[in-house]
């Protein structure tokens, strides 16, 4: 999928004056950092589980990001059943000079979206995972403000 | 603003970032998502409705061009992106419009 690597590249520095809010899901691989396909972000949000194989890759990733001289890289914990996983995962990234932007409960609701088909959102508006992504939400529109 | 979400398979990168996307579009008007996997899901997560997805047709070859960017020659965009957005971004609700830039969900050849 080479060419799909060089339009995510081509589109982001196309938009590099572009005032507008852009999200980007990458693929799973890392080739989007070795092929520098999403350099030209503000913001790289690695997203890991509390289990060390995750949070191995997720390390790995924000390195990557962070040599690719992303701005700001940082780790968004998800499915973190606990105060103790949180405080673990906070440890293994502080250890490794990583932000932990923040943590995304586990929540039996977005399984059951998925189970359904349908957008996390519109199965329950109120579920905590759903809360906990509105107030990521929220500080990058803050960030964004403040750029 | 521009925000790229990585992560392992599985970790729930594609939740997060269609919700995301969804809840910047409410509190901050109109984000454009775009789907760089290749195994695209994106749109399911966005709650694009199963009509529209289906519909949904891959980017066309020839959008890129070789162009020498300070000395280096790299794969741009041959049109304006703009231009690109209107005419294969797909609306979806709370102000997104999806770019899926890897095959729609469905298509089946790899």
């Amino acid at each position: 999928m080479c060419s799909s690597h060089a339009t995510v590249r081509g589109l982001l520095h196309a938009l590099r004056d572009d005032r507008g809010i852009v999200v980007v899901d990458t693929e799973a691989s890392p080739e989007h950092l070795s092929r520098s396909t999403t350099e030209a972000v503000d913001l790289m949000l690695v997203v890991a589980e509390p289990y060390f194989k995750s949070l191995e890759t997720a390390r790995r990733y924000s390195a990557m990001g962070k040599e690719l001289g992303i701005p700001r890289v940082a780790v968004l914990a998800n499915k973190v059943r606990n105060a103790d996983e949180e405080a673990a995962v906070g440890a293994f990234f502080e250890e490794h000079d990583t932000e932990l932007f923040a943590a995304v409960p586990f929540d039996a609701a977005l399984a059951a979206a998925e189970r359904r088909g349908i957008a996390p959102l519109d199965h329950d508006v109120s579920a905590p995972a759903v809360a906990s992504i509105g107030e990521v939400a929220e500080r990058i529109v803050e960030l964004d403000r403040r750029a | 603003m521009k925000v790229s979400v990585s992560g392992k398979g599985g970790s729930g990168k594609t939740t997060i970032s269609g919700t995301l996307a969804r809840l910047l579009g409410r509190a901050a008007g109109p984000v454009l998502a775009v789907d760089g996997d290749p195994n695209p899901n994106l749109s399911l997560t966005l709650g694009l409705d199963r009509e529209r997805l289906n519909a949904l047709s891959p980017l066309p070859h020839g959008l890129m061009s070789h162009e020498r960017v300070d000395g280096e020659v790299r794969l741009s965009l041959s049109r304006p992106a703009a231009e690109v957005l209107s005419e294969f971004g797909v609306d979806c609700p709370d102000n997104v419009k999806l770019l899926q830039i890897g095959q729609p969900p469905g298509a089946g050849t790899g």
